[in-house]
């Protein structure tokens, strides 16, 4: 053991925190009736001044009171306010940099629109159509019974602009824990992110690696880097180019399970469910993601080395003494790719989703390439082992595509049904291990045991070279998975609500009869979600040899928000119940 | 049967300190989502009782931590498949006055005083208010969340951006990687000093406007 376990520990409760960053996503915009945004755009301003000057609308400036009794008809406009509706106003309302009081009773046939200030009152109100406001105040200046919009920055304030961006720009220094994992112990990223202010800002992220694992400690093996520098053109952050430069240790694969279940399975159970494969070079990358849209579109060129790396000798809570799965050896060189990546999220809510699409598509297409798996020898089984060479294995141009395509839907208020179909390998050319596929685990496939389905990648041993005698083999396997995979994953969720009251009446079956009641009474309630699932999965091997049979296993499990504790069995080729705790939802 | 990777110590370990941090979840709902009828346009009528009756959370409030409320109704149309019509989230922050004892009830940029945590309840029952309502014939209910988390004094900044609406996606570009990740830094933080979260989650019957 090279690192200290109380260190690694505490570093690794940090990092646990990065995924949890990582997850603070924005829902997308689901349809909204009430819309409340610090910002006032430009369009939004346009707008709204020539709905105020529009002469088929009703005017009022200052503190202005639509009495109970009265009915107005038509679109009304208030420049200050504030506004107090009793009565009705049957069309839209806009109020500018002042604020509407709806007393109870009052009605709005058309859409409230309010800027620089606020609306009270609406439970007790009507309003007909969409309820929006802005909290920047509109800047204007009057041109007879007109008015007309002020640009934020004319009449010298550029100065003040940029000041204000300059000022509004941040620096931040990131000390953070990356996933733990068999080569590299703990990764620790620490460094400066400094971001300009401004509606299109420039961000650096300057982040070195310090590897817990991997080589003596002041050796360049240790330390990696990752530097990333964006600018971000057309305002809202709706597209940016950047560039950057990379040392680091990446996952093969990292969709089968989250990296807090990884992280967290490596240092407590000593499994570490991934494979990883060294990555030096450089990107340059341009992604496109309208605000308010639910896609967006990357291209990047790639220029990395790659490299096999051995297993480390990282501390575990459990079985700490067991010795780690050996690590495949992939490609090595040289590959300069070209990468297209596109998703669609239309889903009510990343965390927890209930309806909508999530699509992902990437394409990679390696434009040169001069990877090969490294000459070695094969470890026979003999005692002593014997060591067979075998002659360097080489990758010529390729290319792969991954697409991954989920569907939330609710059936009613207690259950969902979710599908998963995800596909991917290789469209042209033979993928080195590093761009291949392999299923079975927890995460793909979780009734048949980790990479059953590997299309025969870890039928052998490799060794790099013969070690010297007493010396133990660093051994490696030939390949990481199949060619060409394809994954059909669904689950069908629903809930048991334990409802224990004791005034004798509590929640109305949805479908009994109407009932507005509070269904008040003093009551104990556990949300439990159970869950039955079902996933299909095969691999092909392509030119390589053998590929795999359909597997296809079946289970249940019990949630609890989003811890669950899964079942899964085999249906095809035999096995028994594989028990198994996840942190998150499958998929 | 095999049980082929129990590892039945570790799990328990790990379950027992999982439902640990969800256990006071299960404690009596204090959020309750009803249909107003045809006189309020079905609008849902949501209520907040007792939410601050929690002592953990008011122990936090009594420590001077602020309490982030995000509160979001959903209505769904039910069918083979049932349909997402519209959704209504509302975010706010609730804060102790040390010196006066009385509340402050952030929502955006404006700001409420408040004398009692029944006023609190009130007023946060009040800034849950939706119109939301079908406009369409059918079959409709309501699902309700409310999530309150505490946060600790170092998020002050972070909990005004967020009610501005500044808060967004470090992942996507949209906020800074840094600010992201000692926000989730903080948070960790927060769970591992045990300061409170709860979840809550409540549906109406289900309604057909006529």
């Amino acid at each position: 053991m090279r690192s200290t376990p109380l260190l690694t520990l505490a570093t690794l409760l940090l990092a646990l925190g990065v995924p949890a960053a990582a997850q603070e996503r924005e829902a997308p915009a689901a349809r909204a009736d009430t819309l409340i945004r610090e910002d006032l755009p430009p369009e939004v301003a346009e707008e709204i001044v020539a709905f105020f000057n529009d002469p088929r609308t009703l005017h009022f400036s200052g503190r202005t009171r639509i009495p109970g009794e009265r009915s107005v008809s038509g679109d009304v406009a208030v420049l200050g306010g504030p506004l107090v509706i009793a009565g009705r106003v049957e069309g839209r309302v806009v109020v500018i940099n002042g604020s509407v009081e709806l007393l109870p009773g009052a009605v709005v046939d058309g859409d409230l629109t309010v800027v620089g200030g606020e609306v009270t009152g609406l439970e007790g109100a009507r309003v007909g159509g969409e309820v929006v406001t802005y909290s920047e105040r509109l800047r204007y200046s009057h041109r007879g019974d007109h008015i007309v919009r002020r640009d934020r920055y004319r009449h010298g304030e550029r100065e003040e602009r940029d000041r204000d961006g300059l000022r509004r720009g941040q620096g931040s220094l990131t000390v953070s824990g990356g996933d733990y994992n068999r080569v590299e112990g703990l990764p620790v990223y620490f460094g400066p992110t400094v971001e300009t202010g401004g509606s299109n800002p420039f961000r650096i992220r300057a982040l070195a690696v310090y590897r817990t694992e991997e080589g003596p400690f002041l050796r360049t093996e240790r330390w990696g880097h990752d530097v990333t520098a964006e600018q971000f053109f057309g305002g809202h952050r709706s597209f940016r180019v950047g560039a950057g430069v990379f040392s680091l240790v990446a996952p093969i694969e990292a969709w089968h399970l989250s990296d807090t279940e990884n992280s967290l399975s490596t240092f407590l159970f000593h499994r570490d469910f991934r494979d990883h494969y060294e990555r030096k070079g450089w990107k340059a990358f341009a992604t496109l993601e309208p605000r308010g849209t639910p896609w967006s579109l990357t291209a990047e060129f790639r220029s990395e080395k790659h490299r096999s790396l051995p297993v480390g000798d990282p501390w575990s809570v459990f079985n700490n003494g067991d010795a780690w799965r050996p690590q495949p050896l992939v490609g090595e060189g040289r590959l300069n790719s070209v990468v297209g990546r596109a998703e669609l999220d239309t889903r009510n809510d990343p965390d927890d989703p209930a309806t909508g699409w999530l699509v992902r598509g990437e394409v990679e297409h390696a434009v040169d390439s001069d990877l090969e798996r490294p000459a070695a020898f094969r470890v026979t089984l003999d005692t002593p082992p014997g060591f067979i060479p075998v002659p360097a294995l080489e990758y010529g141009a390729f290319t792969r595509g991954l697409l991954d395509v989920r569907r939330y839907n609710r059936i009613n208020a207690d259950s969902r049904l979710n599908l998963r179909l995800l596909v991917g390998g290789a469209l042209d050319g033979v993928l080195p291990p590093q761009r291949q596929h392999a299923l079975g685990g927890e995460g793909s496939l979780p009734g048949y045991s980790l990479f059953q389905f590997d299309c025969g990648a870890r039928f052998e041993r490799l060794a790099l070279r013969v070690p010297a005698l007493g010396e133990e083999t660093e051994s490696f396997v030939p390949a990481y998975g199949c060619d060409r995979f394809a994954l059909l994953q669904a689950e069908y969720r629903g809930r048991f609500d334990f409802h224990f009251d004791w005034r004798g009446h509590g929640w109305d079956d949805e479908d009994d009869e109407e009932d507005d009641d509070w269904n008040d009474g003093r009551s104990w309630d556990a949300d439990l979600d159970w869950v039955l699932f079902m996933d299909a999965g095969r691999g092909w091997a392509g030119r390589r040899g053998r590929g795999e049979e359909t597997a296809v296993d079946a289970g249940v499990g019990l949630l609890l928000d989003e811890f669950g504790v899964y079942a899964a069995i085999p249906l095809r080729q035999g096995g028994g119940v594989n028990l198994f705790v996840r942190l998150g939802s499958r998929f | 049967m095999i049980l082929r990777t129990l590892r039945l110590p570790a799990w328990i370990l790990l379950a027992l300190l999982v439902c640990a941090g969800h256990a006071p979840a299960q404690a009596r709902r204090p959020l309750a989502v009803a249909v107003g009828g045809a006189a309020t346009g079905w609008r849902p009528l949501v209520r907040v009782q007792g939410v601050l009756d929690d002592g953990a959370l008011r122990d936090a409030l009594d420590s001077g931590l602020p309490l982030r409320f995000h509160f979001q109704v959903e209505l769904w149309e039910k069918s083979l498949l049932d349909r997402l019509v519209g959704t209504h989230r509302v975010r706010l922050a609730v804060m102790q006055d040390p010196l006066e004892g009385s509340y402050t009830l952030s929502v955006g940029r404006s700001e409420q005083r408040l004398g009692s945590l029944r006023e609190v309840e009130e007023a946060v029952e009040g800034a849950f208010a939706s119109s939301l309502r079908p406009t369409t014939r059918g079959r409709f209910y309501y699902l309700a969340v409310l999530e309150i988390e505490t946060l600790s004094l170092s998020d002050l900044e972070e909990l005004q951006r967020w009610l501005r609406g500044e808060a967004g996606p470090a992942v996507q570009g949209r906020r800074s990687v840094g600010r992201a990740v000692e926000s989730g830094l903080r948070r960790a933080f927060v769970r591992i000093i045990g300061l409170p979260e709860r979840k809550y989650e409540a549906r109406s019957p289900t309604f057909s406007p006529r």
